[in-house]
């Protein structure tokens, strides 16, 4: 299990992957928008998202997880 | 042949320091995937380099008169070439007393650093000492304990800072003074796995706060090279520590009285690369790759980033401009959108003071949307850490170049440039250059409240004034002000660039070099 944590505080501006996705390594999984700069999260590892405890247009502070993947 | 005996036993003592902490210690050593000392020095410095000093230390006994046993000290050094260069190396030896202070003779540490300060040559140390400081046993030893400090390592080290470069690796679990040996350098680098650095390990931090804690994880390159910044890379094994090290002194002169050694250039000045006019996305909220555009504009394959996985928001890369070594400052809108945060500011500082203290001119790569905002930022300093940084700007006097990419905005992005005593810095834009006090979707509420308040249709006036604000926003409106010198076409970046480094390095031979007044903390 990987826990795919924010960096930095920001608001969801877009989720791009469901639960049950398999996804690759540096694969965009949301894109953070932080000083009005919409950053994509990557991928860490290659899995299956297992949760999404977010939703779009959320604030989220800096280590607040955003995907979980099954590795 | 008179004194052939002395000589026969020379080499015979020569032979016995060589077999440094026995083989039983040494096979131990190699197993946990680390070099011995002398392999490491042999491994790094230019071949049939390295003239050791101080090879006759240790702690010898005696029976009879005639030598019976000999432990080395557990310190080896002496002076070498890299890439032909000069250079002062030296490295504990685990194998002996695992590198602890009790296994040294002498001071040999201290005196690896006069020597190099007085022949103005690059210190490197090979870190790998378990309490490389003090160990208990030493109060057994000499029947007393002893305040900590005194004459030693201190005094050289700082002025070292400020005169010749210091290169640390962090070779082995290194604690104490052995970790601030790490840290009081310009440059550092960690060994992934084997090299751990902590002011104590873990059986003190369970003495002390009573909690266990395993050694990679109280300090190892996960915790310093990306969490803490106290070591500048991490090195994916020994040998690659050592080609950092490398790379690392190409850059960088002697010591702080000679210029940067400008190597063959291998790249046309006059390049223009095409990618450059589209590197900067239209949509202002869009990031790029900064890393590909530095490359785009120096000279190919001469990157070296330093602090790759610390202050992520500001990039800093070692390169070369029609041969001259330069220092790149990046901003990275991949990271924290590349605002200026805690972490940031304080690689910057660094940077900048490197590159002042050994008269590397800068490059500075503008897009900042300004300090890190919110209650985290706000936690870490940001502000103070931030003018931190603004200081060591407005304190250095190396020649300083300013191209805005994108982004300068608020008291972050006034510290583009060093306008110290109204000096000249080279500065131009790109058409996407982009700056204010502070931005105008974010203003406008602030500057026009009354009036958006005042309007039956609010958000209607607000955008009024926003589109407004914006047709006056364009970067030509500026320069029609002269309030920068000019809009380039960023294919002309190169070019414009190499002709200024060419006048910079005129203006640096010219000058009077040395170290800087300020001196330099690590």
């Amino acid at each position: 299990m990987t826990d795919v944590k924010a960096e930095w505080p920001g608001v969801v501006s877009e989720i791009k992957v469901s639960v049950g996705d398999s996804v690759s390594q540096d694969d965009e999984l949301v894109i953070l928008e932080s000083m009005k700069m919409l950053t994509p999260i990557l991928s860490p590892a290659s899995g299956t998202v297992s949760e999404l405890p977010i939703e779009q247009g959320q604030y989220v502070d800096e280590g607040a997880v955003l995907v979980r993947l099954d590795s | 042949m008179v004194w052939q005996p002395e000589i026969d036993e020379l080499n015979e003592r020569k032979s016995l320091a060589y077999r440094l902490g026995g083989e039983e210690r040494v096979q131990k050593h190699i197993e946990n995937g680390k070099l011995t000392v002398r392999d490491r020095i042999v491994s790094l410095v230019d071949s049939d380099s390295f003239r050791e000093r101080g090879v006759l230390a240790g702690k010898a006994t005696y029976e009879d008169g005639k030598l019976s046993e000999f432990r080395p000290s557990n310190y080896v050094m002496g002076i070498a070439s890299i890439n032909g260069r000069r250079v002062m190396v030296g490295g504990d030896d685990f194998t002996v007393r695992g590198g602890a202070a009790d296994g040294n003779v002498g001071d040999k540490k201290t005196h690896q650093e006069r020597m190099a300060l007085e022949l103005r040559i690059p210190i490197i140390r090979l870190v790998d000492g378990t309490g490389g400081g003090g160990s208990v046993k030493t109060i057994e030893d000499i029947g007393r304990t002893y305040l900590p400090g005194g004459p030693g390592f201190w005094e050289t080290a700082d002025e070292a800072m400020a005169k010749v470069p210091v290169v640390a690796a962090a070779m082995g679990s290194v604690a104490g003074i052995g970790a601030a040996r790490v840290a009081i350098s310009h440059f550092s680098v960690i060994v992934k796995g084997t090299g751990q650095v902590f002011t104590a390990g873990p059986p003190v931090v369970e003495r002390g706060l009573g909690m266990w804690v395993e050694k990679e994880e109280l300090g190892g390159a996960e915790i310093h090279a990306r969490g803490s910044g106290v070591c500048d890379n991490e090195a994916e094994t020994e040998e690659d520590a050592f080609d950092q090290i490398k790379q690392f002194l190409s850059y960088l002169p002697a010591n702080s009285w000679e210029l940067p050694p400008r190597s063959t250039p291998n790249d046309d000045p006059e390049r223009r690369d095409e990618e450059l006019l589209s590197i900067i996305p239209r949509e202002r909220r869009q990031p790029y790759d900064v890393r590909k555009l530095a490359a785009h504009i120096v000279d190919r394959d001469s990157i070296f980033e330093v602090g790759k996985y610390f202050g992520r928001s500001v990039v800093t890369l070692l390169a070369r401009l029609d041969g001259y070594p330069v220092a790149v400052l990046g901003n990275d809108p991949l990271a924290v959108g590349g605002s200026l945060d805690t972490p940031g500011s304080e690689k910057m500082l660094k940077f900048i003071d490197l590159a002042d203290t050994f008269n590397i001119p800068i490059i500075n790569l503008v897009d900042q949307p300004g300090f890190m905002i919110g209650v985290e930022a706000e936690k870490a300093g940001v502000i103070k850490a931030g003018v931190r940084a603004l200081q060591a700007i407005y304190q250095c006097d190396v020649p300083w170049s300013t191209i805005v990419v994108r982004r300068a905005y608020g008291v972050a992005g006034a510290g583009h440039q060093n306008h110290s005593n109204a000096r000249w810095n080279y500065r131009v834009a790109w058409p996407s250059g982009d700056w204010g006090s502070l931005p105008i979707e974010g203003g406008v509420m602030a500057a026009y409240r009354r009036d958006i308040e005042a309007s039956e249709n609010p958000e209607q006036r607000r955008q009024e004034i926003e589109d407004k604000l914006n047709e006056l926003r364009s970067p030509f409106r500026t320069a029609e002000a002269f309030n920068i010198e000019d809009i380039i076409d960023p294919r002309e970046t190169r070019p414009l660039l190499s002709e200024w480094i060419n006048d910079a390095y005129k203006v640096l031979a010219s000058s009077q070099l040395g170290p800087k007044g300020r001196g330099m903390r690590a």
